[in-house]
């Protein structure tokens, strides 16, 4: 999307994607998707920013969040423009599933926007991942990215005059709900390994909020949305003797729910022996009931296989559970620091999207919006025939380092330290089967395990190309778990259950934390800080975090 | 088993530099070996369906690993111009259901075509080869 905008307004400019599998179904958007979650319907840019500072718990970046917010629906009608059908009812209007929420036809969303990408003239590179950041001669601004070509075995620098991060979160840090066969039925594309974070931070770049981990309400096994079923046909959550507990909440504290209390109160139910909690949909007719498999088909088919096991007596009770806990900023506000024009820490350097920190709720739309404004700032600042060039040395002993994993012999495989970084993120820093909680001791075990097992993952094997992507991508999500315990500790409170439950610190405390926790890699060595909410978000050192 | 390879149908597209399903897949989970696909990991399949939507040869469909579901009941999608067409199949190949869903607005003069009763492309031929 950001490709486009370049293109769109500046036609001129040469610009080129760097894609780690094919545009045309990679990353989260692969299946499509059957909404969009951030439209304003009826509602204003205001609404939009208080809802997200109540569901967020007041820390959040409200400059973020309201730019954002202004863009929301010119990006969704640009997306019909595209040709990505949006459903209208009798009234001409888009048919809503809540105030924040239309319904889309998106099977087709990512070849879509990819037949726009290249009818805008982008250079689109497929199945090349970047996996780091080169600095430019003088050493004080990005000026590239290296990584390879897994088809071709070339191994690659390129040199840009400027450079969008849109790399999306990361999976797979936490174990699997499910094992075996069926460990990647993730509701986060598991291809996702947050390599634009990790990059970012060893190149120094600032990071932000990776204590909030984003932790989805899902139907049970095949972790598909359940959006899609309370949005969408407006059916209960029910426990398992059918008391409607998470509408009793509601009507008890005279309030809507926020996101993660509604999966706070799921796993309250299963603590009290009503589990399991499910979605009741026994009252939907066959057209209803149609309709949402139709909607389903659109972003998550394979529930298809669940739901119809017996095509004449469909499921009426759809099991709801969490996920593995991911790090994302699109939904929860985990990745860069970014100012309000969405420049990173790290000059030259822009991000956009999941990648990007500090306001959560954006969805696709949001990501859209943060591309555009990342567009926006790198072409006022535009300056024809200036130089950003690589350090080549630099580049050369960066490239040596990529191709490090096909002359080791230790034989650990990428498959082996990843089930170890999911054992140990699962079991001391929250996981699904830990009630994503957790405390100081068990998180101080973490630090020390994943500091260990980064030792020994240096001397992981490769020995083919799909194997390096696959060393690479276990190496960077073992420095971001790393990160994440570091921000764990040094929140003590509880600020969004489930997101982040310190048990030793059950309670929120706004008086010391209404502020964010960041981080920044410096001389090998994580650092963490707080910084004010408001702006000018001046560092406010806390001995002893590091 | 995530991904379902019938080997009846898969001629592991000739003369392309890349299978269809090696070309597409966001885990980058194929390759080919004897002019036929095969899936690298079972356990690493998201259940995406890109590799399905792109095969030529409708050999390729998901189903639910048999520790999730036992009924082993395959999904498959079809493309068509402006709709993707879905089809729920039993073990013994009987279908189960079939669902048709827009995917793509049609142009204002695809919709003129389909007026004058002229081939739009969303036909709904069988769909196995």
């Amino acid at each position: 999307m950001a490709a486009i905008f370049a293109k769109q307004k500046a036609p001129q400019l040469d610009v080129m994607v760097l894609e780690k599998a094919n545009i045309n179904r990679s990353g989260c958007l692969a299946m499509g998707l059957n909404a969009v979650n951030a439209y304003l319907v009826d509602s204003t840019p205001e609404d939009y920013l208080r809802y997200v500072i109540k569901d967020n718990y007041d820390v959040l970046r409200s400059d973020l969040v309201l730019s954002i917010g202004k863009r929301l629906n010119r990006m969704t009608h640009m997306l019909e423009g595209f040709g990505v059908p949006l459903p209208r009812g009798e009234d001409g209007k888009y048919i809503s599933r809540s105030s924040r929420s239309i319904a889309m036809l998106g099977e087709h969303l990512k070849p879509i926007l990819a037949e726009t990408v290249q009818r805008h003239g982008v250079k689109v590179f497929n199945r090349m991942p970047a996996y780091r950041l080169l600095r430019n001669k003088s050493g004080d601004r990005i000026a590239g990215v290296a990584g390879f070509n897994l088809r071709t075995k070339e191994f690659i620098t390129v040199s840009a005059k400027a450079i969008i991060l849109a790399t999306g979160g990361a999976s797979g840090i936490y174990r699997p709900s499910n094992p075996g066969l069926a460990r990647t039925k993730t509701w986060y594309c598991p291809y996702n390994a947050g390599s634009g974070l990790a990059m970012g931070l060893r190149a120094g770049a600032e990071m932000t909020s990776f204590e909030m981990r984003f932790v989805a309400l899902r139907t049970k096994d095949v972790i598909a949305p359940t959006g899609t079923l309370v949005l969408g046909t407006r059916m209960p959550q029910c426990n398992a003797r059918g008391e409607k507990y998470l509408r009793a909440k509601e009507d008890m504290m005279g309030r809507t729910l926020t996101t993660c209390e509604r999966l706070l109160y799921t796993i309250e139910e299963h603590k009290k022996g009503k589990g399991p909690c499910y979605v009741d949909v026994s009252t939907l007719s066959p057209k209803q009931y149609t309709d949402l498999i139709e909607s389903y088909l659109n972003m998550a088919p394979s529930i298809i296989l669940d739901l119809l096991r017996d095509p004449e007596h469909p499921k009426t009770r759809i099991e709801v559970c969490g996920s593995e806990p991911y790090i994302n900023g699109g939904h929860g506000m985990a990745g860069f620091w970014i100012d309000e024009n969405r420049r990173t820490t790290l000059p030259g350097l822009h991000a956009a999207g999941d990648v990007a920190g500090g306001a959560a709720k954006k969805y696709i739309s949001g990501c859209f919006a943060e591309a555009e404004m990342a567009i926006d700032d790198i072409l006022q600042g535009w300056a024809a025939g200036t130089h950003n060039e690589i350090d080549q040395s630099a580049a050369k002993q960066i490239v040596a380092e990529l191709q490090a994993p096909f002359s080791t012999k230790a034989g650990i495989t990428f498959n082996d330290v990843e089930e170890r970084l999911q054992k140990i993120m699962e079991e001391y820093a929250g996981g699904c089967t830990q009630n994503y909680d957790t405390n100081r001791d068990k998180l101080l075990l973490a630090r020390s395990y994943l500091a260990a097992l980064a030792e020994h993952a240096r001397e992981m094997t490769a020995s083919d190309m799909h194997e390096l992507m696959r060393v690479h991508d276990a190496a960077d999500r073992i420095l971001l778990a790393r990160t994440l315990v570091e921000h764990l500790l040094a929140r003590k409170e509880t600020r969004w259950p489930c997101y982040q439950t310190r048990l030793d610190y059950p309670m929120r405390n706004d008086i010391e934390y209404k502020l964010f926790i960041n981080s920044r890699v410096e001389n090998n060595k994580i650092t963490v800080f707080k910084r004010a909410l408001n702006p000018p978000y001046t560092p406010v050192p806390d001995e002893g975090l590091t | 088993m995530s991904v379902r390879i019938d080997y009846r149908l898969c001629n592991g597209c000739p003369g392309r530099a890349e299978g269809c399903c090696e070309e597409i897949c966001p885990g980058d989970l194929f390759y080919r070996e004897k002019g036929k696909a095969v899936l690298r990991e079972p356990a690493d399949c998201w259940d995406c369906c890109s590799c399905v939507k792109a095969c030529p040869r409708a050999a390729l469909s998901i189903e639910l690993p048999f520790q999730i579901s036992e009924t082993m009941h395959h999904l498959i999608a079809r493309p068509r111009k402006y709709h993707m067409l879905w089809k729920l199949i039993e073990r013994t190949g009987k279908t189960l259901t079939a669902y048709t869903m827009l995917n793509r607005t049609r142009p204002a003069a695809a919709i003129t075509e389909k007026a004058k009763g002229q081939d739009d492309g969303c036909t709904e031929t069988d769909i196995s080869l």
